[in-house]
């Protein structure tokens, strides 16, 4: 999806500030995955170093915006971590570029990816450069956690807030672009980003791991032991990369989060709409205390997830507790 | 020249200027004025109170030769300069960057040298904490007794990092949290000199987000200037800060004490469609839960705080809280806050923090009356069983074939439908007394001895009123067996009690049994509405005939009754 259409309000925004001349040094872009932060990044950079501008608007297909787009403009520096978090190396690299001019014009533009990544001597590295930066030289962090930053940094940067799509429009997309409805609803829930979405679809993991979850929850809303036996034969075999890991804690949690819904009466924004009998019925059968228990066991198994504790492991504890708490 | 951020343009030149830290500008001035400074000082608070800024006037004040009580002139050549950062005499290092004891061996010798220009060399090293221990350490000599020529003033955010042998060689200034108060007229002055016009509780909204950061808020407000031409307005400060109206705040909290899950629920979905940010809402609900509870007891601290903005909504819910209750509040807010630092999935843990506030607090207020009142009922179920066990002993046992007769002749009544006790519960029944009810409905059956609770599993509730609830059941077996257990009807009362605080009345119905009782009752509700109706077209046409008669005589009027 084009930028244009996916943040109209901050294009236009950030049309009218580069117009009046008053585009800061720094910028935090935070929001959630798939929000065009990064996209919104580069067309600023666009923006800036285009020669055709029309309207405020960069074209797009003159030299400097195809190197900017390849990634070869020398003056357009993007840091990206690699890996867990931004190596030393990369911020080392970033610092020394930092204190030069620019190669062709006097502007240059950095754009680091994850800035949450950035370990805390890297961070406090960057301050003294946030603070006050060479002229015409133009900082754009973006992130998805923007809690794991430091204050410090926060307060020298303005921060954009990057709004997700309003769901029913998304679902809407998603459909557009040729995905059942029911998928389309979980896919938006999972996912603000189209091309994600097409992706998980069309992959090998997305549709069986939606059955063997679904078997899975199943098993443990009736208190059935099977669950367990679940986690190694049906899950782990499934789930053997990160990622698909954490979607199937994710999965987990949005048939909390439904189950959660339908027990208060609130049907309109399921991620499992056609299932919504099966949700009823369990709804029906927990209270709502042990419903909470329940998602805290979940919320505290991805926690584990995060530190690397096995995936086995964190399911299996998971699916002991949430069958212990039924029982109790 | 490229747009320079506010903070920057607006950087205090002098003492007077740093806003909020009297005490530490107004001891650095008599200093001055005493030729009293020394050789080294350590600038430490939060972000964005001035510490920088502190540094690099001293730094122009300790150089300036046309001092003036303690400011300095900020025209001579030494002040521009080192308003320019030119000098060749202020040294100022990031620590960050340069953070190994190679970079403070470089300082070490080259501190030596007296200066070029202005009278002291004056090395202002930021972000201190950063250096490493090597290097703190390799400090420390020159620290303690630097040529006379030499002043350190060193920066931090973090002194619990600085080590204590470097702490003890230097000054210390501890620079405090902005007040929103004093935030608030420092952009107002800003803006008059720009001549730009403001809506006033969007500069409130601005210094309550910026959390006593001077700088967090002129970054804000550069924001809200870049949004708008010239006019800073409520909407646009709200949108920058993410935070959320004081309005649906207020909202969310008489949800949350009316306990209507549903509709805080439903508020939240709100502010999360309107891409909020998480971390905010919650913030600003512990922010308002706060002052609840510091408005019971100091009504003016509030309104300082708040800068004035009280309405009737936070007043009423002053009111409406208890101060058990808002501490219980805040330590789940909290609670969750904490989580949510470290989560993909921060609506999740708001949901759960909303069901959790809107569950009424067993733990708390319920706890102690509760107590109370089980060790009466037990204290008078011993003095009974005492007199039957007297009453046994005299007597001998004749009562239990008594017993086994009674049951069978109460079956028998109450397999119908006890309608006159049904029908009052009907007249008062609501939709939102039943959902109360249900959503209870599985927790209270798992309060319930095992035996009780496989008895009462083959039932539902069906209609309910704050009085009385209408349950039905599957067999008319069990429905018997339920209704003449006395004891278990009690616990359901008093599990009731617990859970939503009134103890209503249980009428047990059969269910084939429901739908015709129902049917009967909506009949009768019927013909009652009409026959009041009808009541009612004749006594209003009554005066209408007595005028007819009164005109025409009583004999020429004939009334029909169509």
């Amino acid at each position: 999806m084009k930028i244009e259409t996916l943040q109209p309000k901050l294009i236009k925004l950030f049309q009218s500030v580069i117009e009046r001349k008053q585009l800061s040094q720094g910028y935090l872009f935070s929001g959630p995955a798939g929000t065009g932060k990064g996209e919104l990044a580069t067309w600023i950079a666009l923006r800036l170093f285009c020669q055709h501008v029309k309207n405020g608007v960069p074209d797009g297909t003159c030299r400097e915006c195809q190197r900017i787009l390849s990634g070869n403009h020398p003056d357009v520096v993007k840091i990206a971590p690699e890996g867990n978090s931004l190596k030393i190396d990369q911020i080392r690299y970033l610092k020394q570029e930092l204190t030069k001019s620019g190669m062709e014009t006097n502007q240059r533009v950095f754009i680091i990816q994850d800035a949450d990544k950035m370990t805390v001597g890297a961070a406090n590295g960057l301050l003294k450069f946030l603070e006050e930066p060479a002229p015409q030289t133009y900082l754009i962090l973006t992130t998805t956690a923007k809690g794991q930053l430091l204050p410090t940094i926060i307060s020298r940067l303005q921060i954009v807030e990057f709004s997700q799509l309003p769901r029913p429009q998304l679902i809407e997309q998603l459909k557009a672009a040729g995905i059942k409805p029911a998928t389309a609803a979980l896919l938006a829930h999972m996912t603000n980003s189209l091309t994600a979405a097409k992706e998980w679809q069309a992959s090998n993991w997305f549709v069986p791991l939606q059955e063997k979850v679904w078997q899975w929850f199943n098993h443990i809303q009736n208190q059935n032991a099977l669950a367990f036996i679940d986690v190694q034969t049906q899950l782990s075999p499934l789930a053997k990369e990160r990622h698909v890991q954490e979607k199937v804690l994710s999965l987990v949690l949005l048939l909390l989060q439904d189950v959660l819904a339908v027990q208060f009466g609130q049907t309109e924004d399921l991620s499992f709409p056609e299932a919504r009998s099966q949700l009823s019925t369990w709804a029906e059968q927990i209270t709502t205390p042990q419903l909470m228990n329940q998602l805290q066991q979940a919320l505290a198994a991805q926690k584990y997830l995060n530190a690397n504790v096995s995936f086995q492991n964190t399911l299996e504890q998971l699916t002991l507790h949430l069958l212990a708490k039924s029982n109790d | 020249m490229a747009y320079q951020a506010l903070y920057r343009v607006w950087r205090p030149q002098r003492f007077a200027d740093i806003v909020g830290q009297e005490t530490i500008t107004q001891t650095l001035r008599n200093a001055l004025d005493a030729h009293q400074t020394s050789h080294a000082y350590l600038f430490t608070g939060p972000r964005g109170t001035g510490k920088t800024s502190a540094a690099k006037i001293l730094a122009k004040a300790i150089n300036c030769p046309n001092l003036k009580a303690g400011e300095p002139c900020n025209h001579c050549e030494s002040c521009r300069a080192i308003t320019a950062g030119t000098l060749n005499d202020v040294i100022e290092i990031d620590a960050a960057s340069n953070n190994g004891v190679d970079e403070i061996r470089d300082i070490r010798d080259k501190a030596k040298y007296a200066p070029t220009s202005a009278p002291y060399k004056v090395y202002i090293i930021d972000e201190v904490h950063m250096l490493s221990t090597g290097a703190f350490n390799a400090l420390l000599k020159t620290l303690e007794e630097p040529p006379s020529h030499v002043v350190f003033i060193l920066a931090t955010t973090e002194p619990h990092k600085v080590p204590l042998t470097i702490i003890s060689r230097t000054q210390r200034f501890d620079f405090q949290r902005i007040s929103a108060q004093a935030i608030y007229s420092r952009m107002a002055d800003i803006l008059k000199q720009k001549e730009m016009t403001f809506e006033e509780p969007a500069l409130k909204a601005i210094a309550k987000a910026a959390e006593g950061g001077m700088r967090d808020a002129l970054s804000i407000l550069d924001q809200v200037l870049s949004f708008s031409d010239n006019h800073v307005t409520l909407k646009n400060a709200l949108q920058v800060t993410g935070s959320t109206t004081q309005q649906l705040l207020g909202d969310y909290m008489q949800a949350v004490h009316t306990q209507t899950t549903t509709k805080a629920l439903k508020l939240l979905q709100q502010v999360l469609a309107a891409g909020k940010d998480m971390g905010r809402f919650i913030e600003d609900l512990i922010e308002y839960s706060r002052d609840l509870l510091l408005y019971q007891q100091a009504p003016q601290m509030v309104e300082q705080i708040e800068l004035g903005t009280v309405d009737g909504q936070f007043k009423q819910l002053s009111q409406d809280f208890t101060a058990p209750a808002l501490y219980w509040m805040i330590d789940i807010l909290s609670d969750s806050q904490k989580q949510l630092r470290f989560t993909n999935h921060p609506d999740i843990y708001l949901e759960v923090a909303t069901v959790k506030l809107c569950q009424p607090q067993k733990q708390q207020s319920a706890a102690v009356p509760n107590v109370t009142k089980q060790l009466t009922q037990l204290k008078e179920e011993i003095t009974q069983l005492k007199q039957q066990l007297s009453q046994l002993q005299t007597q001998g046992i004749k009562q239990p074939i008594k017993a086994t007769a009674k049951p069978k002749t109460r079956r028998k009544e109450t397999q119908h439908a006890n309608v006159a006790a049904i029908f009052p519960v009907l007249d008062q029944a609501t939709k939102a007394s039943l959902d109360q009810l249900k959503s209870v409905w599985t927790e209270l059956l798992q309060q319930l001895p095992p035996q009780q609770r496989a008895l009462m599993h083959a039932s539902k509730p069906v209609a309910a009123s704050p009085e009385g609830v209408v349950v039905s059941f599957d067999s008319d077996f069990l429905l018997g067996r339920a209704s003449s257990n006395q004891a278990m009807v009690d616990a359901l009362e008093n599990g009731l009690d617990r859970l939503i605080g009134t103890a209503p009345k249980i009428i047990f119905v059969p269910q084939e049994e429901w739908p015709q009782v129902r049917q009967s009752y909506i009949e009768q509700h019927r013909r009652g509405t009409q026959k009041t109706t009808e009541a009612k077209t004749k006594s209003k046409t009554a005066p209408v005939i007595s005028q007819a008669k009164s005109l025409f005589g009583s004999d020429y009027v004939e009334v029909k009754d169509d």
